[in-house]
Formats: structure tokens, C-alpha cells, sequence
């Protein structure tokens, strides 16, 4: 067990495409890091590069106090879990787990030992003869896991290990993920597509676009505090709200004007900001459809007010169970809100809401930066 | 008969229709001559190879009982043994080198699967001067005087080790399609599970190829078996009886000796044997291929 850092690293395809650029992030030891974001962000290269299975352009790998550029895989000590799981199709279960100890030249006695106990951690010990041909897609996943942590590796590398199974496996693989890792106090890297996975796994996130990391910070803060537009609308389901408007001034209140009969008051620490850099200007305001209330709920967080009033046609009702997502349009554009499923909201009426305005998010029109952390990056480089 | 019936009947009826031009072709080419080969091989004939006297098993008796046939039968078995695993392992050999993209792999690739595209002939022509004593490369480049084809230590194994050149091409097709199957993904997580790559090879690769190997075992033992042209133009079965192959044998005793009744009595034995082991294999087949 060791920490990892990787510095600066970069790696092209065809010597102009950036697949990952200048990528720095140190992890300490037993985290549980998710790499997330769209496809070809540069998730899965960077988690090959510190496999070993990518050469890495530039920049530099650290895995504990070695410099492990151009170490080769065999020699990282890591463990890493494939989409496809990657099971060896010509051996058994038993077999399969087995590997990693038989290369490494491990006793029979020890290696028996260790399978068995691997195999009855994730309920697969009636499984270890069969070979993968025979196995269910579930199955498979917990034998190539298994294989993962029959070693006491570094570091565990996963790669989208939970994306060809159904929704409810899924959900109850999160469960035994999050269980192993506090199980085995080692750390875990695991890339991810699904922002559900990422939320309720990681103890660190990191956001990544087009090869760069866009934020790496906790789930609680990339969710609360996402420091620009894509990471906003990128982490939360339904994603954020975004609407285009004028900020203005009104008996020394902040407003947001979106067209002529919608305008909002920003409250909080937004109004400030506002208030001193973008008056006359035009942001983007966002704001989660969990923000949103209906009278009712509005009424009792003390926000029922016509300065936070959204009015909109309901157009589909989605019903979830104990809440609903309701999609709405308005001249200013399509939004959603979660709602109570027990709120009288139907489709095809007109619905009244109330945005939680202490919740709500403004992002620079050109830089899409989020203004408070603009603000702050600019108060910290004047403090320097 | 209802209508339904007529139908059905109709389009079984149709269907053998189709299958004729087929069995015409095969009747002609294939099952006349075998049926005719174990006819012939239980008479005596004349010099244009039509039965005279129908003698029985005699031909059979005379066959088993003579050293020659013997003789035979053991050149067969070690230059079938020669062959096969010269041929497999280097068809093997070229898939396994080819199997990553390098640049310069298509002329590599083209070489490797250039045997196939070579007739046997004109291979063991370019042997015969490849291993000429005065002029041969061979001798010039071990810096010796060996007559390779007309010494009977070494004239079997140079006609197998043409043969498994020959044969090596189109092993090689075999072996880089059966490469091309293996998910590439299980290299990835061997390396991460720190296997070297003599482990990978032996672990991986080997069981990866065991369907694909096992056809190409059977396939090569039957050509092997069947091997002519090259001992016709190297050696013609000499120096002595070194080289003299079952299938040249045959040829020999039909075509030389106008023996058409012992020849027909040999293939009959070779295809036996042939098919012994194909059923044999195909019995060993699901014990071996894994998956």
C-alpha cells in the first residue's frame, strides 16, 4: 500500500490529439478515487497509463517513492478489474482467481487458502469449477473481482466494472464495492461513466473533459460547489437547470431577468458577487430540479415568495415512486423539477414553483467558470 | 392425399433434386474410384489395370507380409511425425511474430503465408538446389560436401522438412485467424497480474489456440499422409527405400510395376489408417479443447 501521484501527465494520439492533458492529482493511500465524465474524456487512457498498459507521453507516475513511467505492469503491483472482465475463457473459476499467486510462484497450500476465502467473501464458492462460458454476467464481475483482491496489491485499478450489468445488480455490486474497500483498506481508482456510481462510491471525485480534470474534489463538494457549468450539469440526475439572463438592480436588490414577466432575486453570497462584477451583464443561472418546491413544500423552507416564483407548462409528469420529476417549458426554455409525487402538479397544467435561491448557481457567460470560485481564485491570487 | 400432403411431398422431392449435380460430381470423382480401388484390390490384373483374377485377400496376405510394405509404413510415420510438428511449429512461429502490428508486418505476413502458394513441385526444385552438393547453398554456408537427397541418413528428413515448409503456409493462415479470436483484454489483465511472457504464451496463448490447433492437427496429419509430388522430384523413394512414402509406394507398384492390385490393397490400408486417426482424434477432441 502506498500513495500515487501522477505530475504533469500528458498523452497524445497520432502527436496532435490530446487524449490527456497535463494531469495532476495526488492520491493518498486508501482512497477511493472515481475518474468520471463523458466518453473519450481521457478516464480509461489515464487508468491504463497507470497500469502500465498505455506508455505515458509526458509527466511522471510516482507509486509510493518510485518513479514508475517505465516500469513494466508485471512489476506496478497493481490489480485492475476490465469492463469486460477479462476472465481467462480456457480456465475455472478456481483457476482464474488463481493466476496472480501461480505466476508469482506462491505454495499450492496458500494459494487453495486464499481462493476459498476470496471466493466465500463474494459468494462464489460454489462457482470455482465452472469456467466463465457457464458464468452469469454477475458472476463473472464477482470472479473478476475476486481475481483483483486475491492479492494485497497497491492499488486497485477498475475500469467501468459495473457497466454491462442490469440496474439492480448494479446497485448491489455499489453496495459490496463500497464494503470491500473499507474491508481491505487499500486504495481503489475506478473510472466511471455513471455520475450515480461516482456520487455514492468515491470518496474523491474527479471530474474530467476532453483529457483535462475539471474538478477533483468530494462528492458533497462536486455536487454543492461544482467550480463550472459542465460539472454542474454533468453530476446530478435529472442534471442541472441552466437558463441565460440580465443581472439587475432594484432597490439594492439582485435580480435576474429572464425575459419580461420572469425575473428572480439572488440571495446570498451570489449577490454579492453579482452585485460587484456583473451588473447589466449576462450570466447563466443554474439550479438543480431538487431545488425546485411546489407551494406546499415551498411554504414550510419559508421561500414561498413572488420574487422566487417559477411559472411553467408541465409537459410530462414522470412519476418515480415517492417523488416526480416533472419536465416544464416556458419561453425561456425546457427545465425539470423533483418534486413530491404527491403534489396536485399534473402534465399538460400550468405549474407554479419556487427556485431555493441559496442553492442556486451562476456561471460566467464565456468562461463558464462558476462566479464564486472565480471570485475566490481571484481573491487567493491577490492574497499571493 | 390431402393438398398439404402433396405439398410436403413435393418439396422433399425437390430438395434431393438439388443435391444431384452434387453426388454427380462426387459419384464420378470420388465414391466410383473408392469402390473401384477396394473392387480392384481383391483381384489380380493386367498391365492396363483391369481385374483378371479375382484372388480374395491374397493381395492383403502378400501386403502384410512383406518387408517392403513395412518399410514403408515407418518412413510414413516418422516423416508424418516430421512434418506435422515441423510444419505446425513453424506456421506457430510466424503467426505468433505476426500477431503484432510492426512496421513491415505485411511483407512479413506475405512470407510466412507464401509456402501455401508454392506447388510442391516447384518447391522440391528449389530445394534440389538449395541442397545440390556442388553448387547448394546448404553445403556452401555449413562449409561441408554432404549429398543430402542421395544419402539415405538424410534424404527423409530433407523431403520433410520441405514438406512441413510447404505446409507451413497456410498453418500459418490457420494459427493467425485462432490469434485473432483470443480477446486481446486477457493479455492486458495477465500483464497486470504479473505474468511474464513465456507465462502468457503457455498460459494464454496455447489453450487459446487448442480449437484452432486441433483442426490444424488433423488437417496436417491427412496431407502429411498424402504427401507425393516433392519425393517424386527429390529422391523418387530412394536412395534404396529411404524416402519410399506409402502414397509413393502405391504409385510405384500401379504405375512402374503394374501391380494395380497391391496398390489398390495399400490405398485401401492408408485410408484406414487415415481414418483411424481422424476418428481417434475426434475423440480427443473434447477431452482436449478446453472451451
Amino acid at each position: 500500500m502506498s500513495d500515487l501521484a501522477l505530475k504533469h501527465v500528458c498523452k497524445t494520439f497520432d502527436h496532435e490529439h490530446y487524449a490527456v492533458k497535463d494531469f495532476t492529482l495526488d492520491i493518498p493511500d486508501q482512497e477511493f478515487v472515481i475518474f468520471v465524465g463523458p466518453s473519450g474524456c481521457g478516464k480509461s487512457t489515464t487508468l491504463r497509463m497507470i497500469a502500465g498498459l498505455e506508455e505515458i507521453g509526458s509527466g511522471e507516475l510516482w507509486i509510493g517513492d518510485e518513479l514508475c513511467n517505465y516500469v513494466e505492469p508485471k512489476d506496478r503491483d497493481l490489480s485492475m478489474v476490465f469492463q469486460n472482465y477479462a476472465l481467462y475463457p480456457n480456465m475455472t473459476v478456481y483457476e482464474n482467481l488463481a493466476f496472480s499467486l501461480k505466476v508469482r510462484k506462491v505454495s499450492k497450500e496458500e494459494i487453495d487458502r486464499k481462493v476459498h476465502e476470496t471466493a466465500k467473501l463474494l459468494d462464489i464458492e460454489h462457482l470455482l469449477d465452472r469456467r466463465p462460458k457457464a458464468l452469469s454476467g454477475g458472476q463473472k464481475q464477482r470472479v473478476a473481482i475476486g481475481s483483483a483482491i486475491m492479492r494485497k496489491p497497491k492499488a486497485f485499478l477498475m475500469d467501468e466494472p459495473l457497466s454491462n450489468l442490469d440496474a439492480k445488480l448494479r446497485a448491489q455490486m455499489r453496495v459490496e464495492l463500497s464494503r470491500l474497500h473499507k474491508e481491505l483498506k487499500t486504495t481503489m481508482i475506478y473510472v466511471t461513466h455513471d455520475q450515480t456510481e461516482a456520487m455514492t462510491l468515491g470518496t474523491r471525485i474527479v471530474v474530467m473533459k476532453e483529457g483535462l480534470i475539471q474538478q477533483a474534489d468530494t462528492p458533497e463538494r462536486i455536487y454543492s460547489y461544482p467550480v463550472n457549468r459542465f460539472v454542474a450539469g454533468f453530476i446530478g440526475s435529472p442534471a442541472m437547470n441552466f437558463f441565460a439572463g440580465m443581472v439587475s438592480e432594484e432597490n439594492g436588490s439582485i435580480y435576474i431577468d429572464f425575459d419580461q414577466h420572469f425575473h428572480l432575486r439572488v440571495t446570498g453570497e451570489n449577490e454579492k458577487v453579482l452585485k460587484e462584477n456583473y451588473r447589466g451583464k449576462m450570466v447563466t443561472f443554474g439550479i438543480r430540479p431538487e431545488d425546485l418546491y411546489e407551494e406546499k413544500a415551498a411554504k414550510e423552507r419559508k421561500i414561498c415568495k413572488e420574487e422566487y416564483k417559477m411559472e411553467a407548462l408541465v409537459e410530462v409528469r414522470e412519476m418515480l415512486g415517492a417523488e416526480a420529476i416533472l419536465h416544464l417549458k416556458r419561453a425561456s426554455g425546457s427545465f425539470a423539477a423533483r418534486i413530491s409525487s404527491e403534489a396536485p402538479l399534473k402534465a399538460k397544467e400550468m405549474a407554479i414553483l419556487y427556485a431555493d435561491m441559496e442553492k442556486a448557481h451562476f456561471f460566467d457567460c464565456f468562461t463558464e467558470e462558476n462566479i464564486l470560485c472565480k471570485q475566490n481564485q481571484e481573491q487567493k491570487r491577490n492574497e499571493e | 392425399m390431402t393438398v398439404k400432403q402433396k405439398k410436403n411431398k413435393d418439396r422433399k422431392v425437390n430438395a434431393y433434386l438439388y443435391l444431384i449435380p452434387c453426388l454427380a460430381v462426387f459419384g464420378v470423382f470420388l465414391f466410383y474410384p473408392f469402390f473401384k480401388t477396394i473392387y480392384l484390390s481383391l483381384y489380380k490384373t493386367n498391365k492396363l489395370g483391369q481385374a483378371k483374377l479375382f484372388v480374395g485377400l491374397d493381395n492383403y496376405i502378400s501386403l502384410f507380409t512383406s518387408e517392403s510394405f513395412y518399410n514403408s509404413m515407418w518412413v510414413t510415420l516418422v516423416f508424418v511425425v516430421i512434418v506435422v510438428v515441423g510444419s505446425m511449429a513453424l506456421g506457430l512461429l510466424g503467426a505468433v511474430l505476426c500477431s503484432k502490428a510492426f512496421p513491415g508486418i505485411r511483407v512479413f505476413s506475405t512470407s510466412y503465408a507464401l509456402p501455401m502458394a508454392v506447388a510442391s513441385s516447384s518447391g522440391a526444385m528449389i530445394f534440389k538446389i538449395i541442397l545440390n552438393p556442388t553448387i547448394g547453398i546448404v553445403n556452401k554456408l555449413l562449409n561441408v560436401s554432404i549429398n543430402w537427397v542421395a544419402d539415405p541418413k538424410y534424404a527423409l528428413v530433407c523431403v520433410a522438412v520441405l514438406t512441413a515448409w510447404l505446409n507451413s503456409g497456410i498453418n500459418f493462415l490457420y494459427f493467425s485467424a485462432g490469434l485473432g479470436n483470443i480477446d486481446e483484454t486477457i493479455y492486458e489483465r495477465a500483464s497486470v497480474d504479473g505474468a511474464n511472457g513465456v507465462q502468457k504464451f503457455f498460459r494464454l496463448t496455447l489453450p487459446g489456440l487448442s480449437p484452432i490447433m486441433f483442426y490444424t492437427l488433423v488437417v496436417n496429419i491427412i496431407q502429411a499422409f498424402q504427401s507425393f509430388g516433392q519425393v517424386k522430384i527429390l529422391t523418387q523413394g530412394g536412395p534404396g527405400e529411404s524416402t519410399n512414402l506409402i502414397v509413393y509406394s502405391i504409385y510405384r507398384d500401379a504405375f512402374f510395376n503394374y501391380r494395380f492390385g497391391n496398390a489398390a490393397a495399400q490405398s485401401v490400408v492408408l485410408f484406414l489408417i487415415v481414418m483411424a486417426l481422424t476418428l481417434v482424434m475426434f475423440r480427443l477432441e473434447k477431452k482436449g479443447v478446453k472451451y
